[in-house]
């Protein structure tokens, strides 16, 4: 597991050499484990945008129908996901597309993604230019765990409430 | 003379539990609305047929309400949960009860359910019912949600919903929630506590 996820990391480094840094770095992405009868699931991953100001404004793949960009407000405790016509990418920058938050929304499923599965996926950003990705599939949420862990440094989540 | 006493002893009798009962109904409802979302019992469908929470008395039950084409919300809280239970004895995995309890019926059947909570831990159980009997069991809990039709996007509608992990004890009384986000750490101390009560 571990020696695919650095080689996807290689893979991706060396992309973006290859692009000569034109387009925004893609890390640490993955996509949540699902079975077919979810119909649905989401990508995650953090998109580094060292040059002028962009925006991902598409994305493709070939495990599900449908893809869209989505996000998620959390209105005092509900959850509300909402579809957005594009991710702003500012200069210099890195957004991040997390559990929770922003996401990759794959819908209609093809088939069940298992965790050590990939899936490709192609992503659209404003100037036209395009990036296609191999996704690894996880089912725990390794950098989750070290968000979460973070927020609640910063004092931002509330304690276990007693009812 | 005698047929008539016997008549007014039975006219009193029933008119008697009549009164109970309705002095019961009365009081049940009053205790409902004076304590909204105060959990309890109730009985919904599973891909096994018919489960009710008293089912599970003598466990600690941890509630979960959302829906299957949830991508990112509704599994994060089952593993969450399923974290949590991960690392707790074989014995006490055994007093636990994970219910996965869908708000979407028109979407999620009971058997694509089943399949989908045991991808999260082997005993989870998915339950949904008609529309009317989730609502009635999401306002005990007071779950907040709501469709929201999504015009320009393949899901069709979303349901905004509250994110909410509900620990009930073994007599089936709703004693913790912990919000969204809760760590598998925090949801683990919250069963184990439970846990050491006396059934």
């Amino acid at each position: 597991m571990k020696l695919i996820y650095s080689l996807a990391l290689w893979l991706l480094a060396f992309n973006a050499f290859a692009d000569a840094a034109e387009q925004p770095v893609v890390e640490i992405p993955f996509a949540r484990a699902a079975i077919i009868q979810q119909r649905n699931s989401a990508v995650f991953m953090q998109l580094q945008n060292p040059l002028a100001s962009a925006a991902l404004v598409a994305a493709r793949s070939p495990v599900a129908e449908v893809v869209e960009l989505h996000t998620h407000i959390n209105d005092q405790g509900v959850m509300r996901m909402r579809k957005i016509s594009q991710i702003e990418l500012p200069a210099g920058q890195t957004v991040n597309l997390q559990p929770g938050g922003l996401h990759v929304m794959l819908l209609g499923l093809k088939r069940d993604l298992k965790p050590g599965d990939s899936l490709e996926l192609t992503l659209v950003f404003s100037d036209g230019s395009e990036t296609q990705l191999q996704i690894p599939v996880h089912k725990v949420m390794m950098h989750k765990m070290k968000q979460m862990q973070e927020h609640r440094m910063n004092g931002s989540l509330p304690p276990m409430m007693k009812h | 003379m005698k047929n008539n006493r016997a008549l007014y002893f039975w006219v009193f009798v029933v008119l008697f539990f009549a009164g109970l009962w309705l002095a019961q109904l009365a009081l049940k409802q009053q205790g409902s609305s004076l304590l909204p979302g105060n959990g309890g019992d109730f009985t919904l469908q599973s891909a096994q047929g018919p489960v009710s929470l008293s089912d599970f008395r003598g466990k600690v039950v941890a509630l979960y309400f959302g829906y299957m084409s949830c991508p990112d919300i509704c599994p994060t809280s089952l593993w969450s949960l399923s974290s949590a239970m991960r690392q707790l004895s074989p014995e006490q995995v055994e007093q636990v009860q994970g219910v996965f309890i869908s708000l979407d019926p028109e979407r999620d059947s009971p058997a694509a359910m089943s399949l989908f909570v045991k991808g999260f831990f082997e005993s989870f159980i998915g339950l949904t019912d008609r529309q009317e009997v989730i609502d009635r069991v999401a306002r005990q809990y007071s779950v907040v949600y709501q469709k929201v039709a999504l015009k320009e996007s393949a899901m069709g509608y979303v349901l905004d919903h509250s994110s909410v992990i509900y620990l009930i004890d073994k007599a089936g009384v709703l004693r913790y929630f912990s919000p969204h986000n809760a760590t598998p750490e925090e949801i683990k101390v919250e069963l184990l506590s439970l846990l050491k009560e006396a059934d």
